[in-house]
């Protein structure tokens, strides 16, 4: 049984929140544990990061791969902040992996695992009243600009029809 | 075949010179194009359109 008052972030979707300025999008998802392999990517690629803005965040040492975990890593040739994150995930019973991976989402989703990205954090952030739909739908739509989280014009275009309108 | 050229760190490429020293692959090449090959297939955008419509639906109506 999943521990619903954690959830385990590899380091796309820290990168990519921050990169917008919207690490708060995190709130209400209760403790936000970041292995410190995946701690030591987002420092690599975003050095001033603030841990701070995240309130429920907490660095936690990897944890112990076992062989299912090790079959499924090597199966979809995951990378060691996507293991250690699973690894944690599964040693803490978290209820869900926030990455932005597909390769890695399939994975968790093999081993049932929720996976949630960036962008559907951005969009919860209406839901969560983090955020109006008129923000929301200019962070969208300024997504790759902004971000180097990758998404096609298209797909933006599809995810923007689904929002309620500004 | 085509060819293409990249840049990458030099650290990659001694790892990927010594996999073909020691034997593991006849070729960088080869090697470069399975890991191609590997990541196309692992990110082919109609998998990745559903995770994220997925991501939406969840996004406007999830309870977490």
């Amino acid at each position: 049984m999943p521990d619903s008052a954690c959830v385990v972030s590899d380091a796309g979707p820290l990168i990519h929140l921050d990169e917008l300025g919207c690490l708060d999008l995190l709130g209400g998802l209760g403790d936000v544990l970041i292995p410190e392999v995946v701690w030591a990517e987002v420092q690599k690629h975003r050095p001033a990061f603030a841990l701070n803005l995240i309130a429920t965040a907490r660095i936690v040492p990897s944890e112990a791969v076992d062989a299912q975990l090790h079959a499924v890593s090597k199966a979809f040739d995951l990378d060691a902040g996507e293991i250690a994150a699973l690894a944690v995930l599964r040693k803490k019973r978290a209820r869900m992996l926030l990455c932005d991976d597909s390769a890695a989402r399939l994975a968790a989703e093999s081993l049932g695992v929720e996976v949630r990205g960036t962008i559907g954090l951005i969009v919860r952030a209406i839901r969560m009243k983090l955020r109006t739909t008129e923000e929301v739908h200019h962070l969208l739509h300024n997504l790759t600009a902004l971000s180097t989280l990758h998404v096609s014009q298209a797909l933006l275009k599809q995810v923007l029809a689904q929002l309620p309108a500004p | 075949m085509t060819a293409l050229s990249i840049a990458f760190p030099e650290r990659l490429r001694q790892k990927l010179d010594s996999f073909v020293a020691d034997g593991w692959a006849s070729s960088a090449d080869d090697i470069v194009v399975e890991a191609l090959r590997r990541f196309l297939d692992s990110h082919e955008p109609g998998l990745i359109e559903s995770q994220v419509m997925s991501d939406v639906e969840w996004g406007l109506k999830g309870d977490a």
